[in-house]
């Protein structure tokens, strides 16, 4: 369809792009972060997540007779890989986010029709099928460095990615460890109360500065309000996610601190502030009208709260956010808004 | 629902902190008004010939009363109204009727309209024009506005009589639209700055008409000479007339939305302005009115916006209806060949292929730009961009959907037809979608569909009504040969009766 044919005859300058890049941008920081604490295995794995992505979305675009180069270079492929590598413990082996990828970008984003077309969350579809298929390894995080005697270096981490030997002097089990959440899920399931949890594992030791969660967590807070400001995300989501979350969260840790652990514990653990402004905020997958974002968000908070509590998983935000998807056209159904000049009497003026 | 009302109330009230407009939505493409504003209005020589649609309203067409050959004089009546809904026509000079048939005119579809052409003589001799009585009535002002052949100039062509209350007082405020919030056109703002008068004294002249009590001119405040003319301008009368700048922000020129930033009210879907007790002119239309009243003449020309970054010199030009868009263009010079022209702004304005189109009573501008590079059209990301800027609060990627999909009934239920087609949403887009062009498609199948419908339930009700005459005229025959039979029986028994012995009696 020729655009000329019809008005408007001047558009304004944001495109799909941009809005990818300022994503981007956005998540630029908790990138950085995370290298801080966990060394330069989280590049390595955005370098594999990128090139399998790429190969993979031209592939398909190739088979399903799309045009390669516009498609491919709408960058939305970034965001996928980028939500993807986030959640992966970042010196898993180069297969698992091979595999995540690929099921992401085949089944959850070209099956169904390519950008704009799937239904569910193609990053947290991937996930979520590495998180089943190969529970092992991806329930083992590697451990801050700064709670690690000698961390490994640059070389040593590409060779544990990619053919998982680790030079004779380093046993695995001195990087690895348990995540915040899993820790205290662990610990909860051997009947050991909340404080006795933060006093011995590894985890907890070394203060609030080496406690990588509440970092990382910070920082994807820091840019989604960017987002936020720069209009790429809407208010409603993560408000609605943030408040499901504070509502149950304050609401158990008062009935009993010693099982259910605080609002600032669930807050600033493990993927609430990626899921609040990166992960649920995925516009194709999501719910589109004004009140509806916020009932997305609401519903994807007490899910994670709720799978986090009394789930059989740590951290629960693949399975909120895929459950929410296929609420997503319902809850738009529901919420149409008013539309200007509706809803009001149309009543002759009296005079 | 409460939570749907609740977030909507936070909605609205950070879009009017950040905007300060009491509306949903709106843009702020790139104005380029500057370029047009450098000149007082300028005029030109004649064109050779005027072409002049006998179709430049809302309404029926009007009818020639002039032949070919024959004479006139500037202000001559060349063709009648069609009453009650049309509009009458004047020559806009004196000259020569060369034709009447079928010529060019700026619409969407490229259509033709019946047109008559006259060919200026060059003397512009005119009618003679008697002022006339301030009208006191509604009924007086219909009048005038009727003979003197005045539609909305903003664009719309709604004859404006017909938008006339019928009884003095139902009308409490007059709304004076010189928002003008299209990019490029600066017809209205030349206007205001060089007849405030005009525009003030028209606007008092309606609203001593209705009756109506308030006067609310609404300017954007990108136009603050055109403010300080109007304020200079403004004089004591009873009647309390208010000059307010409102935000610029497009489409705030647009009627409902211009109400609805003054007066805080909503215009009903199903309703009009009138309904609560509003009405709206746009100043080229005032400064008509107070011509047609002060000195007595017809709508004989208008300002038009000459402009674009292929032309030379951008300018405002007062011009007789009829100049063809050519002459215009080449009197303004032409700095490039293959550039795009439109009528209108570059947001809702329609495209010009044949350039000997004529301007007409609702032409604010010409506006020639050099091509634009053909935008690459991706994928929905259902970003919802496009609804954050809409005007009237609709769903655009939803209506896209269902248009794309050719569901009209999900179309009808999302409110298609409340879409103004301001192009908000297609500009907004960062996929490039020309949505509005799928939703003058989608109109126009829910348009076809309820036509379809309707004529195939209006053949299903004659049919009905053809079996049940058939049935009743079945029912009366059977009934009257029943009734005959029963007669004849009747009758039979009666004679049997009577033959019969009488020992029973």
């Amino acid at each position: 369809m020729n655009r000329l044919q019809s008005s408007p005859y001047n558009w304004g300058q944001q495109n799909v792009r941009q809005v990818m890049f300022t994503v981007q941008l956005a998540a630029t920081p908790a990138l950085f972060v995370h290298a801080y604490f966990f060394g330069i295995g989280i590049f390595i794995q955005m370098l594999i997540a990128l090139t399998v992505a790429l190969s993979a979305e031209a592939a398909m675009l190739y088979l399903r007779n799309k045009p390669i180069k516009p498609y491919l270079t709408d960058w939305s492929i970034i965001l996928t890989a980028l939500d993807i590598v986030f959640c992966l413990p970042p010196t898993s082996p180069w297969w698992i986010v091979a595999s995540a990828v690929l099921f992401a970008v085949i089944l959850a984003k070209h099956v169904f029709g390519g950008l704009g077309y799937n239904i569910f969350n193609p990053a947290m579809a991937g996930y979520a099928f590495v998180l089943i298929s190969f529970p092992a390894v991806m329930t083992v995080w590697h451990l801050p460095n700064a709670l690690i005697a000698n961390p490994l270096d640059a070389w040593q981490t590409v060779q544990l990615i990619f053919t998982s030997t680790l030079p004779d002097s380093i046993n695995i089990d001195a990087l690895t460890g348990a995540t915040p959440l899993e820790a205290t899920r662990t610990g909860l399931l051997n009947e050991q109360t909340l404080s006795s949890i933060f006093n011995h594992e590894v985890i907890f030791q070394g203060g609030q500065l080496a406690n990588s969660s509440f970092w990382m967590n910070i920082s994807f807070l820091l840019g989604g309000l960017f987002l936020l400001y720069r209009g790429v995300i809407r208010w409603q989501m993560p408000v609605g996610f943030l408040l499901a979350m504070t509502l149950l969260a304050s609401m158990f840790h008062e009935i009993n601190p010693e099982r259910y652990a605080s609002l600032s514990f669930h807050l600033f653990s493990g993927a609430t502030m990626l899921a609040a402004f990166f992960i649920i905020t995925d516009p194709v997958t999501g719910s589109t009208t004004p009140s509806g974002r916020l009932y997305f968000g609401l519903g994807a908070g007490v899910l994670v709260y709720v799978i986090r509590t009394w789930g059989g998983y740590a951290d629960a935000v693949a399975f909120a956010v895929l459950l929410m998807n296929m609420l997503a056209p319902w809850i738009d159904a529901m919420t149409v808004p008013r539309v200007y000049g509706h809803g009001i009497a149309s009543k002759p003026h009296e005079h | 629902m409460m939570i749907g009302q609740l977030v909507e109330k936070i909605d609205t009230w950070l879009h009017r902190l950040r905007e300060k407009v009491n509306f949903h939505g709106g843009v702020h493409p790139a104005q380029n008004k500057l370029i047009s504003t450098q000149q007082p209005i300028q005029t030109l020589p004649f064109a050779e010939k005027l072409i002049l649609p006998l179709n430049q309203h809302i309404g029926p067409e009007s009818v020639p009363l002039v032949k070919v050959g024959q004479h006139v004089l500037a202000g001559e009546m060349i063709a009648r109204c069609a009453p009650p809904l049309g509009v009458p026509l004047h020559a806009p000079t004196s000259g020569t009727i060369t034709d009447i048939g079928d010529y060019p005119i700026a619409h969407a579809s490229g259509i033709f309209s019946r047109s008559i052409v006259l060919t200026p003589d060059g003397l512009n001799k005119m009618a003679v024009f008697t002022p006339r009585h301030i009208p006191t009535s509604p009924q007086s002002l219909k009048a005038i506005l009727l003979h003197s052949g005045i539609i909305g100039m903003g664009g719309a062509g709604f004859p404006s009589f017909r938008k006339i209350a019928n009884h003095k007082g139902q009308i409490h405020t007059l709304i004076v639209n010189g928002a003008e919030c299209e990019p490029f056109i600066t017809c209205d703002d030349m206007l205001m700055r060089e007849r405030p008068t005009a525009i003030i004294e028209g606007a008092l002249m309606v609203a001593n008409a209705l009756g109506a009590m308030r006067v609310l001119i609404g300017i954007e405040d990108n136009k603050p000479e055109a403010f300080a003319a109007l304020m200079l301008a403004k004089k004591t009368s009873t009647i309390n007339l208010e000059i307010v700048q409102v935000p610029t922000i497009y489409p705030m020129g647009s009627s409902d939305q211009l109400i609805t930033q003054l007066t805080g009210q909503e215009v009903p879907s199903d309703g009009r302005s009138s309904d609560l007790g509003l009405i709206m002119f746009n100043v080229a239309t005032l400064a008509a009115v107070y011509d047609a009243v002060s000195v007595g003449n017809p709508v004989l020309n208008r300002v038009v916006t000459m402009t674009g970054f292929a032309i030379d010199k951008p300018c405002n030009v007062e011009v007789p209806i009829g100049t063809p868009f050519e002459h215009l263009v080449h009197w303004a010079g032409l700095k490039q060949q293959n550039a795009q022209w439109l009528m209108g702004g570059p947001m809702m304005g329609i495209p010009v292929t044949n350039f000997q189109t004529p301007v007409i009573k609702t032409t604010n501008c010409i506006l020639v730009n050099p091509p634009e590079p053909e935008a690459e059209i991706l994928p929905c990301i259902r970003c919802g961009a496009c609804m954050d800027a809409c005007p009237i609060n609709l769903l655009p990627q939803q209506l896209y959907w269902h248009a794309k999909a050719n569901e009209l009934e999900k179309l009808e239920a999302l409110h298609l037809k409340d879409c103004i087609e301001c192009g908000c949403c297609a500009y907004v887009c960062p996929s490039h979608i020309p949505l509005v062009q799928y939703y003058r498609h989608g109109k126009v199948a829910v348009r076809t569909a309820n036509a379809d419908k309707a004529a195939a339930q209006y053949a299903k009700q004659r049919h009905e009504a053809q079996l049940a005459r058939r049935a009743a005229d079945e029912k009366e025959r059977s009934e009257r040969l029943a009734a005959k039979r029963a007669a004849m029986m009747a009758a039979d028994e009666a004679a049997q009766a009577a033959e019969a012995p009488k020992e029973l009696t």
